[in-house]
């Protein structure tokens, strides 16, 4: 019988290869990249090309990484690409949902002045959407622990943005500005998609390992 | 002709092989993979495997269809209905032996002396 830690490494496997398209982590890291620096940038410099600039680059990378992961770690068809469609619509829905009471509090003259992060509570919220969406649609509830380190960035996020700066300072939160919005819009998806993009590498190659017992009979 | 107790025993050598096993476990989310993919999992020589899917192949436990030609040409692997119900039996045998050990560990020693 196979030790307790090849059990549970074996009873992950059908997870792993259900979820596999949505765990090519590495593909989301390009965008992660723009979007960080893109934000940075513009935070310094509120009018510059940069991610108009980088867009074409950026698929570009993530076509070839795709690519990788076909000729790296193979296909998997699991029929499911509906649902992850699906789960992106939901959070694009919430996003544009939650832009305009977001965008009437920053952009609005006689809106008051809020004490938290707004984008940053939007981000939070998208994210959240996007981490939980798929698994609940597709009635797989336990796939749910292939994107806990999603749940935990989005919890972590609204959490730094529910830190109510605004209180100790004059005009409201600093980032609700009109020229910080979107830096800090891009800032919180680009640190997310880095990092979440990683830790799904990091699971998939980690998961994908072949066993002692069936590396050994090579 | 071999019983039906010979058959499932003979069925459960087939399953619990450790490279057939991880195969046949991937397989259960009822995803197709490609040879690839199926190497990487089990770290198999591409013979070895081969020679595993027709096994599994053989019993009736996995369906391989090739597609493409030439370059693209690639071989992938599901499991069949059987394939699912007899990789859920057998990791239900697992559980129930891996509690009947568990018991039999935390119970006190009938015989001390």
């Amino acid at each position: 019988m196979a030790p307790p830690q090849d059990t549970a490494r074996l009873q992950r496997l059908p997870r792993v290869t259900a979820n596999y398209n949505g765990l090519q982590g590495l593909v989301l890291v390009p965008m992660g990249i723009l979007l960080l620096l893109s934000g940075a940038v513009t935070l310094a410099e509120p009018r510059n090309p940069l991610f108009v600039a980088g867009l074409v680059p950026a698929f570009a990378t993530m076509g070839l990484l795709a690519l990788y992961y076909r000729r790296r770690f193979g296909r998997v068809r699991s029929g499911e690409s509906g649902y992850q469609s699906a789960a992106a619509a939901m959070a694009l829905t919430v996003f544009f949902l939650l832009s305009v009471p977001v965008n009437r509090l920053i952009h609005s003259p006689d809106a008051p002045d809020t004490a938290v992060w707004l984008t940053g509570v939007q981000a939070a919220l998208t994210l959240a959407t996007v981490s939980v969406a798929g698994p609940l649609l597709r009635r797989r509830p336990g796939d749910l622990v292939l994107s806990r380190h999603w749940q935990i960035l989005s919890l972590a996020l609204l959490c730094a943005a529910l830190v109510p700066v605004g209180l100790f300072v004059e005009g409201g939160h600093p980032l609700n500005t009109v020229e910080h919005s979107w830096p800090g819009l891009a800032i919180a998806f680009g640190a997310a998609l880095l990092i979440g993009g990683l830790s799904d590498h990091r699971l998939l190659v980690r998961s994908l390992a072949p066993s002692p017992a069936t590396a050994g009979e090579r | 002709m071999a019983t039906p107790a010979e058959e499932l025993a003979e069925m459960d050598r087939l399953i619990h092989e450790p490279a057939r096993l991880a195969l046949t476990t991937a397989l259960t989310s009822g995803a197709g993979a490609d040879f690839v993919f199926l190497q990487t999992l089990t770290g198999l020589t591409r013979g070895n495997l081969s020679s595993h899917l027709h096994k599994l192949e053989r019993a009736g436990m996995v369906t391989l269809t090739r597609t493409g030609a030439g370059r693209t040409a690639r071989t992938w692997a599901s499991l069949t209905s059987r394939g699912q119900e007899s990789v859920r039996r057998h990791w239900q045998r697992l559980e129930g032996l891996k509690h009947l050990a568990g018991d039999a560990l935390g119970a006190p020693d009938p015989d001390p002396g």
